[in-house]
């Protein structure tokens, strides 16, 4: 079984002048796994896209070149996303539902529906979760939904784009178990991934690419396994990472506390997520904040922050109560940065983002500009002063939202999963944030991302109940 | 709750709740209406619904009763004449019932048929892919982005924003709030058309369904009955009366 | 309808309805409930502003209200007259907002009279009801009472709902703004 299920001989694709990808020449074969990999804005997601046949459709682009699918199929491609949410087409009420939405597009006959829903369910490891309603599921539940919803189209290939960028370790490995099980199914996969660990394991074939162009073309293992890595802005996987450069030392962390709870309880109405909860972080520390999902990181940080009703305990930062400010004087001491940073951004320059929490807490134009100027220097993003924040990368995005919370010069700052999808050069600067956060007081960062956790944070703390 | 709407094809409440509106507002007066609330009630007591559906109706029957009362009795031109506040009085409760006979019945429907299935009736019956889902799609983004500009707020008010105070700071705060709620939405429509267009979703195409919705049997003619019952009325009205 | 304006629609009639939430979070005496009605107008043109204004309405009958699906004809005039309004480019300032908004104000309250007046006997349970109600204690006939209050409030609430879109329409990444404007793409592909 050597079929071709896609063809490409690009020459170019470009969204109007703007040129994203050069000189692509690649075939996929029944059964491949090819893996992209890359640093954030090298092409990757352009190269997806061709390959699937949507540029030109959905994605306004220009394609010169040949993209071609010579084993058929309407649609050519099927398509896993990276966001989890977005990706629901809302025609269907319930998960299984929502995987028959393909098939009905494909206007097949219901009993055929059924059976591609059946088969899809189980090799995506969703049968469980068949009659339940998406927005109940979580991140991780979603991405096999939509892996389930992807392999209903029964398409020659499957294009898959970073498909665990937004999930925790735990459902990562749990989706990458459901691609495993396809290799046999003669589909051939473009797998798109920023989990270097992850390609190397699946990927039969590697594509690395750089500004975009292929940067180099070869075997995970022996791409994966180089060091100085293929492209340093890509980093390498951890475990290659740790080989060659040993930990940092971690710091005393046995300062007087900028950070002090003691027996805090917090929740929502009907439901306590924080009990009896004692913690502090030491002035000149950053401390990682781990523990698993709905343990209550992100509760914690909410609750310092005032946005969560507290019902026990004391919270002091700087030795400062906070327990009777509201938000946003509690904003003058600590900056929490949320997970996703288009839920806060609006201005029309990364400089006027910047400056909208300093001068809402009262600093005046030209202390707040300077402020400003310097945090996004801190963060890798001085020569953006002038973009419009919408035309950042995600990633790019989520360092704005750090600067703009660090130009408010806050004694604690607490960061929500500051790495997820981000390159090592990403990496580098938001390690950057913490190390002149220790000057200016301490920091925690909410993190799945152990690896980042133990070399760039001073020690770890468990937030909630073990079980 | 709606366990016995659940057993018929949308489209027969549909044709009925059609007939009891037409029949409120063509039918003789005053006592079509009367009697189009009463079934209508009866229809979602029935099926379960009475309570939301008796909410609906009073919310709007009884102000549009007391407003109506109130503009043509108490403050006529003519001054509150003791004599004519029965005659305002009775011709605004003609108003209402008309009114709480549609809402009533539409209530019916509304409250008892999921949306999501009424849809899918309805596109099985000829409405477009492209309109069935910006139907669907709208119930489904509504809670999200209520919650989206909760998530939004707290996370303004972490950098400083305040929602409280003088009108103008409040108004000043609209922006900042609005902002990143719509920017987002229209952000994310990118995504969802691609997602569309990756599953294969043309807006003309005609699709088909996992589970076709069925027929009880006589239902079709039922609904042919219901549907011959509104015509008639209108005709009735129309060159008859 | 293209892709990218048929997957807006339905974020625009949330937009319409979240935004009455936000509105009430800061307490500030307006509806704003038609922001996601202009700005697909604006962005897509009058069919699609028009779309808008039926599902939204659709969206609030079956949500929250039957009586709303009497008030489509006039959603559809919202969508209608931004979409018409977007295609001159007058959201591309505040100056072109604020007459797009009252145009937008005259002609939707005048829309919703007749329905007013047929279905509702002339005033609606809501605050342009009220408004209509004090002007018939005042003796104002009640055609002109029921106009006064329509135009009235949709002049004020259209206008402030032109000049947030426009206002917004300058926070959109240009990326959007291109990807919007541009005529149907077609993939130009060569061998």
């Amino acid at each position: 079984m050597n079929d071709i299920v896609a063809r490409l001989r690009i020459r170019r694709v470009s969204y109007g002048d703007a040129v994203a990808l050069r000189d692509v020449d690649f075939e996929v074969q029944a059964g491949e796994i090819v893996g992209i990999a890359g640093h954030v804005g090298a092409g990757k997601t352009t190269l997806a896209l061709a390959a699937a046949g949507l540029i030109g459709r959905a994605m306004p682009g220009t394609i010169d070149g040949t993209v071609e699918h010579p084993a058929g199929g309407d649609p050519p491609a099927a398509y896993v996303f990276a966001n989890p949410w977005t990706q629901l087409t809302e025609l269907g009420g319930t998960v299984e539902e929502e995987i028959a939405v393909g098939p009905e597009n494909q206007a097949l006959e219901s009993a055929v529906i059924r059976a591609r829903v059946d088969d899809a369910l189980r090799r995506a490891d969703a049968v469980h979760l068949a009659t339940r309603l998406p927005q109940e599921l979580s991140g991780g539940e979603l991405q096999r939904v939509a892996l389930a919803s992807a392999l209903a189209l029964d398409t020659p290939l499957l294009v898959l784009d970073e498909p665990t960028a937004q999930l925790d370790p735990e459902s990562a490995r749990a989706f990458a178990d459901a691609l495993r099980g396809l290799s046999d199914t003669g589909k051939g996969i473009i797998l798109v991934e920023q989990n270097l660990a992850l390609v190397r394991e699946l990927a039969t074939r590697l594509i690395v690419l750089a500004d975009g162009a292929v940067l180099a073309d070869g075997a995970p293992h022996d791409l994966l396994g180089r060091w100085p890595p293929v492209d340093p802005r890509l980093g390498a996987p951890a475990d290659v990472e740790r080989e060659h450069e040993p930990a940092l030392m971690r710091r005393p962390t046995s300062g007087a506390p900028l950070l002090d709870i003691a027996g805090l309880s917090a929740g929502y109405r009907d439901r306590e997520v924080l009990t009896d909860l004692s913690l502090s972080i030491p002035a000149g520390s950053a401390v990682a904040w781990v523990g698993r999902n709905g343990a209550g990181k992100s509760t914690l940080a909410k609750t310092i922050m005032g946005l969560v009703p507290r019902r026990a305990g004391t919270i002091s930062v700087g030795g400062i109560a906070m327990d009777s400010l509201p938000t946003e004087q509690r904003a003058r001491h600590v900056g929490l940065v949320f997970q996703d940073p288009s839920r806060q951004l609006f201005s029309r320059s990364v400089i006027d983002e910047a400056m909208f929490g300093p001068r809402a807490l009262g600093m005046g134009a030209a202390e707040a500009r300077a402020s400003a100027r310097e945090a996004l220097e801190i963060v890798g993003l001085s020569g953006a002063q002038q973009t419009h924040p919408g035309d950042l990368s995600p990633q790019a995005q989520r360092r704005l939202a750090i600067a703009a919370a660090m130009a408010s010069r806050p004694m604690l700052l607490i960061l929500d999963e500051p790495t997820a999808g981000q390159d090592a050069e990403g990496r580098g600067f938001i390690a950057r944030a913490l190390e002149v956060q220790r000057t200016r007081g301490a920091a925690a960062v909410i993190t799945h991302d152990l690896h980042f956790a133990s070399r760039q944070c001073d020690a770890v703390q468990r937030v909630g109940s073990a079980t | 709750m709606t366990a016995s709407l659940d057993r018929w094809n949308p489209l027969t409440p549909l044709a009925a709740s059609v007939l009891l509106v037409v029949l409120a507002y063509v039918g003789p007066q005053p006592w079509s209406p009367i009697a189009a609330v009463a079934i209508a009630i009866g229809l979602a007591l029935g099926s379960g619904a009475g309570a939301s559906v008796t909410r609906l109706t009073l919310l709007v029957a009884v102000p549009s009763w007391a407003f109506i009362f109130l503009m043509d009795g108490v403050f006529a031109p003519s001054g509150p004449r003791s004599a004519a506040m029965p005659a305002a009085a009775a011709s605004a409760l003609a108003i209402a019932i008309r009114l709480g006979a549609a809402i009533a019945a539409l209530g019916w429907v509304v409250v008892g048929v999921p949306p999501r299935r009424l849809t899918r009736a309805l596109a099985a019956r000829g409405l477009p892919g492209w309109a069935a889902y910006v139907i669907v799609a709208s119930l489904e983004a509504v809670p999200q982005a209520k919650r989206r500009a909760e998530e939004v707020l707290d996370a303004q008010r972490c950098r400083g924003l305040a929602v409280q105070g003088g009108l103008l700071g409040r108004a000043r705060a609209l922006l900042p709030l609005a902002g990143p709620l719509v920017v987002g939405l229209v952000t994310e429509s990118e995504e969802r058309a691609l997602a569309l267009e990756a599953r294969g979703f043309r807006p003309s195409r005609p699709r088909t369904a996992l589970t076709p919705l069925s027929d009880r049997s006589g239902e079709r003619q039922l609904r042919f009955a219901l549907w011959l019952a509104t015509m008639a009325l209108i005709a009735w009205r129309l060159f008859l009366r | 309808m293209r892709p990218l304006a048929l997957a807006l629609i339905p974020r625009a009639v949330a937009i319409n309805l979240a935004l009455g939430a936000v509105v009430a979070t800061l307490k500030l005496p307006v509806y704003l409930d038609s922001v996601g009605t202009i700005l697909v107008g604006a962005l897509a043109g009058p069919v699609a502003g028009i779309v808008t204004g039926i599902a939204s309405n659709c969206v609030l009958g079956l949500l929250s209200q039957p009586f709303f699906f009497a008030f489509i004809p006039v959603a559809m005039v919202i969508g209608a007259v931004a979409g018409v309004a977007g295609r001159m480019g007058a959201f591309r300032s505040i100056a072109g907002a604020i007459p797009t908004g009252i145009v937008t104000g005259i002609l939707a309250g005048s829309t919703s009279v007749p329905i007013v007046i047929l279905v509702f006997g002339g005033a609606t349970p809501s605050g342009t009801g009220i408004i209509t109600v004090i002007l018939r204690t005042m003796h104002v006939p009640l055609n002109i009472a029921a106009t006064v209050a329509s135009v009235g409030v949709d002049i004020i609430d259209k206008t402030l709902c032109s000049v947030l879109v426009a206002v917004v329409l300058t926070r959109l990444p240009k990326r959007l703004h291109t990807r919007f404007s541009a005529t149907p793409a077609r993939a130009r592909v060569s061998p």
